[in-house]
């Protein structure tokens, strides 16, 4: 249960740091 | 040891970070397009991360040893299946965000009408909500697992392909060489890992086949399979671990499942599984035949004894069937004359289906082991434990000194058990990184 909560964590981490990226991406497009 | 598997295990994260981020990275470089609009790019951004995560999501499931040793088989499993919820939440923001910019996109949906690049896209969305639809709620639709897996195959497929195709139909964003390098790179790792799955490695399954040589009854309803390997070596495993087993149909084919050996380590020529009929599959275990050949793929998992060669003893915690990666590592410590105490705590729902309840009492004379038997519902006149393992009954049992590192409490059951222990463990004073926990569903 707690090794699974730090992977929900990771996956929803990994998530984040892909949206700011994303971010980065269309800003740095403009 | 510890350190080692930590810093392997930051390792594999940083590498999916970079794997997932490089197709954003490298869109970055390079000329931009004029006229663009934020929304726009950023939801096609998404799309990108959200491709290139369900790219990934093949070789978690690839069963690559040497990306699941720092974590536990079930872990990466349960990764798999959280980060598959990010990247569908990515993927579908990337259209959604387009339709409300501007709605007239929305007419693309039409696949009668739409252009190929949104044909393309379009059907790979609709495979990816069936994708995950039928893996979130597969046990509401009945869907048995076999079929599951054999669907989840075709849909992860459709799902990628398609999404390359809408990339590739689109055009906007492979327009340098770097870009195309990038892309047909991403191709060719997916494209060779399929081949490896599919082919390459049931390929050396079928030349490693192992022969049923004894299907033994236990208690509890629960088979136990003997098995040789036939012109060859065999497989070493450590006490704990389990492997994929294919039985019936062709190698090539998806009736595979993970079991848990029961046998020694210490045991050259011969593997045993045991195996309760719980579903579909193992209800058929009995049926098999002596002399019928079996497909074996690991082995798999860091639930192991062996992983704690300092340790100064072991809690064993089993509920019903999770008694089989103990006893492997019961019956390993008695070949090896391994005496460190072992408290084995074995919760069942009757006596009398007490899976190798005569072995262990036998164990017990042989090693230094104390059995607290945990009944649900007990026989007239029982005296021992009763009802589920609760926080009183671990704290009668565990051993006085909890340190860390001291004594690894090591777990395997139904999955309510396992979770109603691991709450309690920070109050009975158990560090947690001496809790391991073996969860077998995967699904």
């Amino acid at each position: 249960m707690r090794r699974q909560r730090f992977s929900t964590l990771l996956a929803i981490g990994i998530g984040l740091i892909l949206v700011g990226l994303s971010i980065a991406f269309a800003l740095l497009q403009l | 040891m510890r350190v080692k598997r930590v810093l392997q295990g930051i390792f594999w994260v940083l590498v999916y970070i970079v794997i997932t981020a490089a197709p954003l990275v490298v869109l970055m470089i390079g000329p931009t397009q004029e006229g663009r609009e934020f929304w726009r790019v950023f939801s096609v951004g998404l799309g990108f991360a959200g491709l290139a995560m369900m790219a990934l999501q093949f070789v978690l499931t690839a069963r690559f040893k040497v990306i699941k040793s720092p974590y536990g088989a079930d872990i990466v499993y349960h990764f798999h299946r959280q980060i598959s919820l990010v990247a569908f939440v990515m993927i579908i923001a990337h259209p959604l965000i387009l339709f409300l910019r501007s709605p007239a996109l929305i007419s693309l949906l039409n696949v009668f009408s739409a252009p190929n690049r949104a044909r393309a896209g379009v059907t790979s969305i609709v495979a990816l909500i069936l994708l995950i639809g039928t893996s979130v709620y597969r046990k509401q639709l009945k869907l048995e697992y076999t079929r599951w897996r054999i669907l989840h195959g075709i849909l992860s497929a459709a799902a990628v392909i398609l999404a390359m195709l809408h990339v590739l139909l689109v055009g906007n964003y492979i327009n340098t060489p770097v870009k195309q390098v990038l892309w047909i790179g991403y191709g060719a790792f997916w494209v060779g890992l399929l081949v490896w799955i599919r082919i390459l490695k049931p390929i050396t399954m079928l030349r490693h086949p192992y022969e049923v040589v004894e299907v033994r009854e236990e208690r509890g309803s629960s088979w136990t399979l003997v098995l040789k390997p036939v012109n060859h070596k065999g497989m070493r495993f450590i006490p704990g671990q389990f492997a994929w087993m294919h039985v019936w149909k062709s190698v090539f084919g998806e009736s595979e499942h993970p079991f848990s050996f029961s046998s020694s380590a210490e045991e050259e020529d011969i593997l045993a599984f045991t195996i309760k009929e719980l579903g579909d599959f193992t209800a058929t275990v009995k049926d098999i035949k002596p002399g019928q050949k079996v497909y074996l793929d690991g082995p798999f998992g860091s639930f192991s004894i062996d992983r704690h060669p300092d340790s100064k003893g072991f809690v064993f915690i089993a509920g019903g069937v999770g008694i089989t990666p103990m006893m492997s590592m019961l019956r390993t410590m008695r070949d090896r004359n391994d005496q460190r105490p072992v408290t084995l705590l074995y919760a069942n729902n009757e006596w009398e289906t007490v899976t190798f309840r005569e072995e262990i009492a036998e164990l017990e004379k042989q090693l230094n082991l104390k059995v607290v038997y945990v009944m649900l519902d007990p026989p007239e006149g029982w005296e021992g434990e009763t009802g589920f393992v609760t926080r009183e009954i671990l704290d009668r049992y565990l051993p006085e000194d909890r340190s860390k590192g001291l004594q690894p409490i090591f777990i395997c059951g139904p999955g309510p058990m396992m979770d109603a222990v691991e709450r309690v463990m920070p109050d009975l004073g158990v560090h947690m990184g001496d809790f391991h926990a073996e969860r077998f569903e995967l699904v």
